[in-house]
């Protein structure tokens, strides 16, 4: 193909794709293709012109558009449908309730030529994007093997490896998780703790074996010293038992200030990493999610999680050293009773695995229904005034009581399980017992076993059963904190923003932004914008104007890399700005949003945001420059005002203005305003106005506005509608063209006439 | 970080509208109203504010009348003439009145508002506290500045330099 490293790079992803095709299409094809003709695109469509289910092939070559067909015998194809490419004048999909369909324009008569399960969307829109490409870049005089085509990578929302289809964008495979790797991941946690863990372990084990000193002990009372009537040795095995218990009680006490501190240094640890993790992750991942869902995780998943790690593993470790120890110990004092009271055991281990099992999926359950009621907290208390506008107190009650009960019912079905489960357990365990003491009471009547070897074998039996059924309550948290570590884990494993990642940086940067075939979907197949063509100069201020949903958001959103392009891209100053240092970039960026969000801090401390050394004379006068100094002196403690929540309560105008402080401060070279007057009084948005106009000069400036009035100053207009750029100009060139600005304009004019009236 | 000062610099983000002290004269007259003269020009009954009143990260102090906003904003109000000085000095102290501490004796709480019995530097004084994250607020070096239920302030400039029962009740507020 061409020669351009662009070109290769096409040839490889088309290439890569074209080595997904089935064998037998591959067969197929070769039979129906000319000589020097090859496939350049397909895609699978299933369902057929009747709405049945079907097979269908979509190839396009360098030469035709061809529909493959299978026979009745499935062995071979025939031609559904073909085209030749110099008949085709353009292709569009259109999106429609869970199918979607490729309309080719031929001859400029539009025609339907697949239908497709909306699995195949991408597919079919690259195919789209080729031909449209094709027939553009054909104008341009360009051949089939010149085309240029962007590689789109849009994010898949299947698991790569299985297949499942992903949670909400997680990007991650809880299903294709290794359990065992989760468990080595979360060990690693202890590492850098390892002495203290080691110790905490060697001092559990170590009451372990004082614990198992006293039946051994009682054995020695009953056989040598009661029954003999031993009295100097009474005193003996007394103070031995005295010492085993004291020193159990003392190590005991030790090792759990130690295992806290390991627990605590762990969980101080995790929180710290998610917590980082959680600030560089992608704004899809945050778009997607409820705020409660994700708090959640950082508080309750990761207590569990510092449980399990710091006690959970001593734990596991200490039931197996006790079960191995014990069994030594029996097996040495009577083989036989020993091989009798083995017994239960497959029981008990078969019996915790089951319930294990399901009370796993009736776990996950709990954790979803509980968090759903954490996120209608989240959603409810912050909402209250319109709740309490539209007299629905009633209905979120209800609403809350609805889950709550869902939730109870959840939980009650865990309880049932266990109830039932570690009763069960016991009454084995106790079976077994009984079982000892009708053998073994026989073996000590035949003179085959003394008393005290049966009081002490019954005694560790009962110290055996013990671990095997920890065992069962263990599966029961291990499958929690499983749980819980998947989801911590989804938020480490996530592909977050390459904040870190160096990259170029763009000396004295003058903030010429060009947007070349931009597209961008929230939602697969669905463009919140398409084909975006502009430049702007530096310093030039460019107004986005369009109805609501049209893209302008999304617009100001890719310039400030929120969010990745899919197709084509931005240039800023004649870098691509993918390529650039991501968290130098945005420093070179000020934004100003409708609701500016104020942290809990001083009013200093917000304005110094982005640069807290920042000299007290610079944050004057930015705020000075946002119109905000006045009213912050007039505050008790000036400067020094706490805002946020718990602080001092600013009206909306003045949040505003403190917020556009913070952007002057940063003097960025690019400036995005989205809606900043939207929300406040016409006096106030004079004030604001104002600050605005300072801030604007010598920056490249998006704003955002409904009000056209606030966008008077504007160089040029971009005018978006339904994800497309319709117009562009200055307000004199797109009145005088009478198209949608004019329009809105004179909407607008008409709106003031009524207000006034 | 460093870029961004640097930054900010060059765009000329430069407090040009202080005044020197040696531009001004401050006095108060017989019926406690204060007085300002900058450059030639006068304002009367003016209310002096400090930028920082807490951190006291700069100086500065904020002239405000009623009408015109900010009149001046002076930059070193430690160079002021001698009177001018004073009179600052005692308009300010009127301003930013505040109770020094100089010994907690009691904190007790009755549902959530903790009532404090201290001694001042004006004398014992009584007092109650709502919401102490809000109303009790800590400064770097031990510094507390507590606001009580009707908006009267009170301050410790140093928790440490108190004696070990005011310490101890003052730990178990914050």
């Amino acid at each position: 193909m061409g020669e351009g490293t662009q070109t290769s790079r096409d040839s490889e992803s088309i290439q890569s794709r074209l080595a997904e095709m089935p064998e037998d299409v591959r067969d197929w094809l070769g039979g129906v293709l000319t000589p020097g003709e090859h496939a350049a695109g397909f895609f699978y469509a299933d369902i057929l012109e009747s709405g049945a289910f079907g097979e269908r092939w979509n190839i396009l070559t360098n030469q035709r558009y061809l529909v493959l067909a299978p026979s009745t015998d499935s062995d071979t194809c025939e031609i559904g449908f073909e085209a030749p490419l110099e008949r085709v004048t353009g292709a569009k999909v259109r999106v429609f309730i869970g199918s979607g369909a490729l309309i080719l324009t031929l001859d400029s008569h539009a025609c339907e030529v697949a239908r497709f399960g909306l699995g195949s969307q991408h597919e079919v829109s690259d195919v789209c994007y080729y031909i449209n490409e094709v027939v553009k870049q054909r104008k341009e005089g360009k051949g089939f093997e010149e085309v240029v085509v962007p590689v789109t990578q849009r994010p898949s929302n299947r698991c790569s490896r299985c297949g499942r289809a992903l949670s909400r964008w997680s990007e991650v495979c809880t299903s294709c998780m290794d359990r065992r790797k989760i468990l080595i991941r979360l060990l690693v946690h202890l590492v850098p703790y390892r002495l203290m863990a080691i110790l905490s372990l060697f001092l559990t084990l170590l009451i372990t074996l004082l614990n198992l000193a006293p039946p051994l002990l009682n054995k020695v009372l009953i056989d040598d010293v009661i029954g003999p009537r031993n009295m100097p040795l009474l005193p003996v095995v007394v103070i031995a038992l005295i010492v085993t218990s004291v020193g159990a009680a003392l190590v005991s006490i030790f090792r759990t200030y130690i295992m806290q501190w390991v627990g605590q240094r762990v969980l101080l640890d995790m929180r710290t990493e998610l917590y980082e993790r959680l600030q560089i992750m992608r704004l899809r991942f945050y778009a997607q999610r409820e705020t409660g869902r994700i708090m959640s995780r950082v508080t309750s998943d990761l207590g569990r999680l510092q449980f399990f790690v710091a006690e959970g593993v001593q734990e596991i470790l200490v039931n197996l050293a006790t079960m191995v120890l014990i069994a030594a110990i029996l097996l040495m004092m009577n083989w036989k009773l020993f091989l009798l009271a083995l017994a239960p055991t497959p029981i008990i281990v078969i019996s915790t695995l089951v319930f294990g099992h399901r009370i796993h999926l009736i776990f996950h359950r709990i954790w979803r229904r509980s968090s759903g009621l954490t996120a209608i907290l989240a959603d409810t208390i912050p909402g209250i005034r319109v709740v309490k506008a539209f007299a629905q107190e009633r209905r979120e009650t209800t609403k809350f009581r609805q889950r709550s009960e869902q939730l109870f019912h959840e939980e009650m079905r865990a309880a049932k399980l266990s109830s039932g489960f570690f009763p069960m357990l016991r009454l084995q365990s106790t079976l077994g017992s009984i079982l000892i003491f009708s053998v073994g009471g026989y073996m000590v009547m035949n003179d085959k076993a003394t008393v005290g070897t049966l009081v002490a074998f019954v005694s560790y039996l009962w110290r055996f059963y013990q671990p095997v059924q920890q065992f069962g309550r263990m599966s029961h948290w291990l499958q929690r904190c499983l749980t819980s570590a998947e989801r911590v884990f989804e938020i480490l494993d996530a592909d977050p923003e390459p904040i870190y990642n160096p990259g170029e940086r763009i000396d004295s940067m003058q903030g010429r932004i060009e947007f070349r075939n931009v597209r961008f979907s929230y939602e697969p197949g669905k463009y919140a914008l398409d084909d975006i063509n502009f430049t702007t100069e530096p310093g030039e201020m460019i107004g986005l104007v369009g109805p609501s949903g049209a893209g302008k958001s999304t617009l100001v959103h890719l310039i400030a890399r929120f969010y990745d392009v899919e197709e084509g891209g931005i240039w800023i100053d004649g870098h691509n700005v993918c390529g650039l240092d991501l968290q130098w970039f945005r420093q070179q960026i000020g934004v100003v949003l409708q609701e500016p969000y104020l942290f809990r801090g001083t009013i200093w401390e917000n304005i110094a945001y982005a640069d807290p050394d920042a000299d007290p004379d610079v944050i004057l006068a930015s705020a000075q420059a946002a119109n905000a100094h006045e009213f912050i002196v007039n505050l008790p403690d000036g400067y020094d005002t706490m805002i946020g929540e718990r602080g001092q309560t600013l009206s909306g105008g003045e949040r505003q203005r403190i917020s556009i402080a913070r952007a002057v401060l940063r003097d960025p070279k690019i400036l995005i305003l989205d809606e900043a007057t939207a929300s406040v009084d016409t006096e106030t948005e004079s004030k604001i106005q104002i600050a605005l106009e300072r801030l604007v000069q010598n920056r490249t400036t998006f704003a955002i506005a409904h009000r056209l009035s606030t966008l008077r100053n504007a160089s040029r207009l971009v005018v978006l509608e339904k994800s497309k750029l319709i117009e562009i100009g200055t307000h004199d060139e797109l009145l005088e063209k009478d198209g949608l600005y004019a329009k809105l304009c004179r909407m607008q004019a008409e709106l003031s006439k009524t207000k006034a009236w | 970080m460093n870029d961004d000062t640097t930054q900010s610099e060059a765009s000329g983000l430069r407090l040009d509208w202080g005044v020197a002290a040696d531009k001004m004269r401050v006095w108060e007259d017989e019926f406690r109203i204060l007085h300002l003269e900058v450059d030639g020009k006068t304002f009367d009954d003016i209310s002096p504010r400090k930028i920082f009143p807490l951190s006291s990260k700069a100086p500065y102090i904020s002239f405000m009348a009623d009408k015109e906003g900010e009149v001046a904003l002076l930059l070193n109000p430690e160079d002021l003439d001698s009177e001018s000085h004073a009179a600052l000095d005692f308009a300010l102290e009127r301003t930013y009145y505040r109770l020094i501490i100089t010994r907690v004796d009691s904190i007790g709480e009755i549902m959530g508002v903790s009532m404090w019995e201290v001694q001042t530097n004006q004398g014992y004084a009584k007092f109650e506290v709502v919401d102490r994250q809000r109303h009790i607020r800590p400064l770097p070096g031990g510094r507390l500045i507590i606001t009580d239920a009707d908006g009267n302030r009170f301050e410790i400039p140093s928790v440490q330099d108190l004696d070990e029962t005011s310490r101890r009740l003052i730990e178990s507020e914050t």
